[in-house]
């Protein structure tokens, strides 16, 4: 028996590689509140956003270490309808998770936004640690013959000293045991097939093999959330500086 | 500001550490190697306790915290292990587990998940159906996944109706495809490559337009699978039969956001025709959407045999398609086809003619060449941001050869008549349009559309007797040879600059101001060949046309539309200025009008599905120059036409009211149209008839003359099954003079159907339509006749790999105390293996061998009872090869 399987696993490593990398396909719907898409209509904002995230799609590749998360938009888009489905699905960044040091890396794409050298550097990357306090119910659904999980994390943030609670709601499952999924949400015994916070969700729509992930870790400027928080309250006033002096050429 | 916050909340993560686990171990694989990044549930075997899990570190390490005497069933798993599972009670104290997983080979598999609960998203104008939803996989092409929709039919003409309202265009990705051709799509576009479909309502090929113009377009995108594009794909298909029977066809695409490049081709002899004459003339397209209004000359192709039915039959096509992005502001897209058409048909008739009780036997067969080169180029410019010129050029060539051979029977007269002829014609037509979106309240639209084209129609008639007699002045010979030579032109230019001021969200106003000029020349002559090679021309016996029209309307119109969350009114109201100026026979004719024309739209949206359409227009159509026409001309070997220099305008209240309901959720579909028109002016034929002898004038009648029309559509599915119900009535009431007796006349006809339809994934599947009609016309003659058509059609797969289809149609016709049915036959064998790329198939058409199908029609001159000869059985193999 021993050596059966240690043939096996010889075998797979010599042919199996093609095993190793995953490619998981997502889609992601956002739901408005009616107020608030009211109130964005008169700036002719949001008009479209939810229809252009339903149209964008979400990718991500994966081995058993390392996870690489991107969106791509519809293409017709024009540069106020990028930025508000940025603003809710964070399409622009790439979302690399590292299962094995627990991190959450995340980085701007350098084509389609100027921030980076806005803050004063060429590239800027976000660390920001795992989830790992999920809590995992007894419920479970089946999707396409998978068990899922439901799994729950509420996340407190303060900001400006009032604190707000958000729940995160995600389906996983063991039988892809994987620690990752869409977006910064991973860190469950199982690959995430829906998650939901606030108005976005995100749905898993493929799963395939993939023969080689070409991306690769991002680089550049490390900074930790707190560092982030620093550096944008500082350039606070000077975007808003700026917004003025572009209002006046107006 | 607002974004900058998102940015932060986004980030800001709490960090939670586990403390005091009490299970702890190392995962191995079989080799003792930890196994990193391993899942670990531990499932209570008790309800109110939660699940506890960890993930593996690097060196394999788990720790789990449980709750105290709590039976647990643990589950260790990583990709590419088997999953074991334990069973473990919780202590206080640590303990210590290392668990060893063995490998597996299985790979994963490609795995597309369809989520049920949103197959239909609709805003707005545009309803999208993910296509795995409703389908199978068996689908072959584009047709059979779209029957398979709610709500969505495909006619044998390969036209796509959705909600009752047919879609006037096919995009792919947004972009032209052949100009629209829905059948050259819905035919060769392989199902494989479809993610998504579109139907959108009131489409505008400029995206900033669609806020203030409502087209009332409906048109159909297809959206294809990511995987599909960057890469050519497509199918190849060859295929041989008894009796010589061949099919040849190439379908080849690429698509790339920048270019993309669509190849049909097509050979075949078993009657499959790759284009509609109605995909002939939108392809032709060149003609603006913003001067819909106005009467489009589509007479280029009114020699087009629309009869479907042949013994004989020869396709041949050959298309291209591109579209292509030269820069972010310039996008270009064209076709090109040439297409060659050869068919024969043969037909048996009895006709009845009322008036003089004579009774006609005729048969009749023909041969139709039909050769067509279509070019079309359309350039969209976006210069800047809200500024948009789109060029079109069209440009058609073609000729078309008709033959026929006709024997006629009756007691007055036998003849055997040979006729052919042969019309070349050209169309050019282009046009260029402005839009610009000066600042959020004003736009604007500019048109000049343009457009050329000239048709030659000879034809020659022989026949062993005099034909037509006491019409024609024939002189007497042995044989009988009538020679006609026709010639029109047509030349317009229309003109059209729109303004559009939005006061408000909910107020709008559109203010026009344009212009239509035609000019068209029309001739014609007849004359005798006779056997001792001298010709008399018929032009002195007032037989000949020469005439030349100069037509033109200025107009000016306001509209106001308001826009309230569930209510829309839309008032326009036009002022036209006529003149139509003919010369004829060294006169001239001027006419002059000037009409208001008003049309009413509103829309109710009743809840979130239900949606309530009503449509006031009042219009004015004038004359064509061919009804100008004084002279006599032969329309056929027993019809002579000639025209009116009196007829003005028909003048038409037209009055629809539209309810849909689409519930998708609870899968009901339900379209109701009710539409009542008035003419206070038309024009109407004055027909003298002797023997089966006519002639054919039309005059103008100011006595109003209603029609009515009633239809409702109704699907819903439960369970497996889909019900469908349409039911349809109609009235017209129209006079006519018949050998000088006026009177009015009524037609009604009455027509539903009723069917199921299953929809399972796995089982075989089956449709069954029934559907009655009646029909009554009352009048000179009074005469009734119905009919009713049953189709059943059955899908289903066997051995995996093998699906057979086929379609059974019986029809039965009553007339006149007399029964006729026919039915026909179809069925395919298919056997296709996914991972294969190639298919093979075996067809068999008309597989009952049935030879013709029997129709019935009549007017007030008389009925008809008559036999089309259709092809016989074919039997095909053929071979498929997917790339």
């Amino acid at each position: 028996m021993k050596i059966t399987s240690t043939v096996l696993f010889i075998f797979l490593n010599l042919f199996g590689i093609s095993q190793e990398n995953f490619l998981f396909e997502y889609k992601a719907s956002l739901k408005f509140d009616e107020e608030i898409v009211k109130l964005n209509k008169q700036y002719g904002l949001m008009e479209n956003t939810e229809e252009d995230v339903a149209n964008s799609k979400f990718f991500l590749e994966c081995n058993q270490k390392e996870s690489f998360f991107y969106g791509k938009y519809p293409k017709e888009l024009n540069a106020v309808d990028i930025s508000m489905v940025n603003a809710v699905t964070q399409c622009d960044k790439l979302v690399y998770t590292s299962a094995d040091s627990l991190i959450v890396l995340f980085q701007k794409d350098k084509v389609t936004s100027g921030i980076n050298s806005y803050y004063g550097h060429d590239n800027l990357v976000v660390k920001n640690n795992m989830i790992s306090n999920w809590e995992i119910t007894q419920e479970t659904k089946i999707i396409e013959g998978y068990n899922c999980y439901k799994a729950i994390h509420v996340q407190s943030e303060t900001f400006n000293n009032k604190t707000i609670t958000r729940t995160i709601v995600a389906w996983f499952s063991p039988d892809i045991p994987l620690p990752f999924g869409p977006s910064k949400y991973s860190g469950l015994p199982g690959l995430i097939f829906e998650v939901s916070e606030g108005q976005v969700k995100f749905m898993l729509t493929k799963i395939a093999p993939l023969e080689k992930i070409e991306l690769t870790k991002p680089t550049g400027k490390i900074l930790t959330v707190k560092e982030l928080i620093d550096l944008t309250t500082q350039n606070a006033n000077k975007t808003i500086e700026l917004y003025k002096s572009l209002k006046k050429n107006n | 500001m607002n974004r900058y916050k998102f940015f932060i909340f986004i980030f800001i993560l709490i960090y939670h550490f586990s403390h005091s686990q009490n299970l702890s171990g190392i995962v191995n694989d079989s080799l003792n190697k930890p196994v990193s990044n391993a899942s670990i549930i531990a499932k209570p075997k008790i309800e109110n306790a939660k699940i506890v899990f960890s993930i593996t570190d690097t060196q394999g390490k788990y720790q789990l915290n449980l709750a105290e005497n709590v039976t647990y069933e643990i589950q260790f798993s990583s990709i590419g292990f088997l999953t074991q599972k334990i069973e473990f009670t919780a202590l206080s104290e640590m303990v210590n587990k290392n668990i060893k997983l063995q490998e597996k080979i299985e790979n994963l598999e490609e795995v597309i998940i369809t989520y049920k609960y949103t197959p239909v998203v609709v805003k707005k104008d545009t309803t999208t159906f993910k296509v795995s939803a409703f389908t199978d996989g068996n689908e072959r092409k584009l047709k059979d996944q779209l029957k398979k929709l709610p709500g969505v039919e495909v006619t044998s003409n390969g036209e796509i109706i959705f909600q009752g309202r047919k879609t006037s265009r096919l995009l792919v990705e947004n972009k032209s495809f052949f100009g629209g051709g829905t059948k050259l799509g819905v035919e060769n576009i392989p199902a494989d490559a479809v993610e998504e479909i579109d139907f959108i309502d009131n489409f505008s090929d400029v995206s900033f337009m669609k806020d203030v113009n409502q087209s009332e377009e409906l048109v159909i995108n297809i959206r294809l699978k990511e995987d599909k594009k960057n890469f050519v794909f497509g199918d190849l298909k060859a295929g041989v039969g008894l009796d010589q029977n061949y099919l040849l066809n190439a379908s080849l695409f690429y698509f790339h956001p920048d270019l993309s490049i669509s190849y049909i081709g097509d050979m075949n002899n078993i009657g499959e025709n790759v284009l509609t004459t109605e995909d002939i003339v939108r392809m032709g397209g060149g003609y603006s959407q913003y001067l819909k209004n106005q009467s489009k000359n589509q007479n280029l192709y009114q020699f087009t045999q629309k009869n479907s039915d042949f013994v004989e039959n020869k396709t041949l096509f050959s298309g291209v398609n591109l579209n292509h992005n030269i820069s972010k502001k310039t996008e270009t897209s064209g076709h090109a086809f040439f297409s060659n058409n050869i068919n024969r048909t043969f037909e048996i008739a009895q006709m009845n003619y009322l008036v003089a009780d004579v009774k006609e036997q005729r048969t009749q067969k023909s041969t139709t060449e039909n050769l067509l080169g279509i070019i079309f180029f359309k350039l969209n410019f976006e210069p800047e941001d809200k500024i948009n010129y789109q060029y079109h050029f069209n440009l058609d060539i073609g000729e078309m050869n008709w033959e026929s051979s006709i024997q006629s029977e009756s007691i007055a007269s036998s003849n055997v008549l040979n006729q052919n002829r042969k019309t070349p014609n050209y169309k050019l037509s282009q046009f260029i349009e402005r839009h610009q979106k000066h600042s959020r309240r004003k736009t604007s639209t500019f048109v000049v559309n343009h457009s050329k084209e000239k048709k030659t129609p000879s034809s020659q008639w022989s026949s062993n007797d005099i034909f037509l007699q006491g019409f024609i002045p024939f002189t007497e010979d042995d044989i009988y040879f009538l020679k006609q030579i026709k010639e029109s032109n047509h030349q317009s230019l229309d003109g059209l600059f729109k303004f559009y001021y939005t006061l408000n969200s909910k107020n709008q106003f559109f203010f026009n101001v344009g212009m239509n000029y035609h000019h068209d020349k029309y001739r014609t002559s007849e004359s005798q060949l006779l056997s001792d090679g001298t010709s008399m021309n018929f032009t002195n016996e007032n037989f000949g046309n020469d005439l030349n029209q100069y037509f033109s309307d200025f107009y000016s119109g306001i509209e106001y539309k308001l826009n309230l969350n569930r209510f829309v009114f839309h008032p326009s109201l036009f002022l036209h200025t006529y003149r139509m100026k003919t010369f004829q026979n060294q006169e001239s004719n001027i006419l002059n009008r000037i009409y208001f024309e008003p049309n009413i739209r509103t829309e109710f949206t009743l809840g979130s599905n239900k949606k309530l359409n009503f449509q006031y227009k009042l219009s004015n159509q004038f004359p064509k120059i061919e009804q100008l026409a004084n002279g006599f001309r032969v329309e056929s070997f027993n019809t002579l036409f000639s025209g009116n220099s009196t007829l003005t305008n028909e003048q038409y209240h037209q009055n629809n009211i539209i309810f849909t309901n689409n519930d998708f959720q609870n899968d009901f579909l339900l379209y109701a149209l009710a539409s009542y028109n008035m003419k206070s002016k038309s024009i109407r034929n004055d027909v003298i008839i002797e023997n089966i002898n006519q002639i054919i004038t039309p005059f103008l009648t100011q006595d109003n003359e209603t029609n009515w029309f009633l239809t409702t559509s109704c699907t819903k599915k439960i369970k497996k099954i889909q019900y469908k119900f349409t039911a349809m009535a109609n009235g017209i009431e129209y006079f006519q003079k018949i050998n000088d007796n006026y009177g009015l006349n009524v037609r009604n006809s009455q027509n539903f159907m009723l069917g199921f339809r299953s929809l399972f994934k796995d089982l075989p599947n089956f449709e069954l339509d029934y559907s009655h009609g009646f029909n009554q016309l009352k009048g000179f003659q009074n005469s009734e006749f119905q009919m009713s058509n049953i189709v059943l059609k059955a899908d289903l797969v066997f051995w995996k790999y093998f699906s057979y289809q086929m379609a059974y149609d019986y029809t039965i016709n009553h007339f006149e105390g007399v029964s006729n049915s026919f039915d026909l036959l179809n069925a395919s064998l298919v056997y296709q293996n996914d991972k294969k790329p190639y298919l093979l198939e075996l067809k068999a058409l008309n597989l009952v061998n049935t030879s013709n199908k029997v129709n019935n029609s009549f007017s007030n001159i008389m009925t008809m009872s008559q036999a089309t000869f259709i092809l016989p059985r074919i039997i095909l193999l053929s071979f498929q090869y997917k790339i």
